[in-house]
């Protein structure tokens, strides 16, 4: 895992991770969003669309149909980026994985 | 073929997704208030998507010019001819998820160099109404020597617009 970690709390009481696992892979996504040095901002919106019309995530999923979404939008955006979940208290954090059956799979960081 | 709004399962290498909702959304729409005008002109393409690979799907992109004050402060309407792969819409949209009147999207704010957030609901065959603009939610990154985040938004709202 790469040592660039950003993390997000959310309104649903849950909170989580996001790590860079290939970096490769994550240079090719994040050089798909810039014009030269500047952010391709209409790139960034057709992921934007991507994110709230086919991968439906949205405030009105449940917070598990949202886990899944996401993971299955940072899996096939080939991003390289993989995802943590924290335990209510922060003190455990799980890799939370997609199996092939759309389950997901934790794996305790501890 | 996959309806937009008629399916739970995420896109599959193959699949078309297609939104009938977003039809009636379609054309050249103005407000004008005084020396103030926004004008929208939106259109559906079926496109490749970015990812995952082999998936199509509708995509509403669109153009607009604001005036105010006579002044033309935002104009890519020009470029109306243009196509997904041109990258020269301003605006990007579909249908809301279990809300066929209500079109959303973004739209780029050019002279606050951001997207903003939009919805937009049906009134009649030639009536649409901008209902709000929001700041898109999420950290915001300014690159060195560039300027801070702006986050006003001048674009008027909540109008309505007439098809032309």
């Amino acid at each position: 895992m790469g040592t660039f970690v950003i993390g997000v709390t959310t309104a649903s009481n849950t909170q989580y991770m996001m790590v860079i696992d290939d970096p490769a892979k994550f240079a090719n996504f994040a050089n798909g969003l810039f014009n030269g040095n500047l952010f391709d901002d209409l790139t960034l919106y057709n992921y934007t669309k991507m994110y709230n019309d086919l991968f439906k995530i949205t405030p009105s999923n449940s917070t598990l149909d949202n886990e899944k979404n996401f993971l299955q939008y940072i899996e096939s955006s080939e991003s390289g980026l993989k995802v943590l979940k924290g335990s209510s208290d922060m003190q455990n954090w799980s890799l939370i994985e997609l199996d092939q059956n759309n389950n997901i799979i934790p794996t305790n960081c501890n | 073929m996959v309806n937009i709004n008629a399916q739970n399962t995420l896109p599959q290498s193959g699949d078309n997704i297609l939104d009938p909702n977003a039809d009636k959304f379609m054309g050249t729409w103005k407000w004008q208030n005084g020396n103030n005008s926004l004008t929208i002109i939106m259109k559906k393409e079926n496109v490749l998507v970015p990812f995952p690979e082999n998936v199509h799907a509708d995509w509403v992109i669109g153009f607009h010019k604001f005036v105010n004050n006579g002044a033309v402060i935002e104009d890519s309407t020009m470029f109306s001819n243009a196509n997904y792969n041109d990258k020269k819409n301003s605006i990007v949209a579909g249908s809301k998820n279990g809300f066929p009147n209500i079109l959303h999207g973004g739209i780029y704010h050019k002279s606050k160099n951001k997207f903003v957030e939009f919805e937009i609901e049906y009134i009649d065959a030639t009536h649409i109404k901008l209902l709000s603009l929001k700041n898109r939610p999420g950290l915001k990154v300014s690159a060195p020597g560039q300027p801070p985040f702006d986050w006003s938004i001048t674009l008027p709202q909540n109008i309505i617009l007439t098809k032309q």
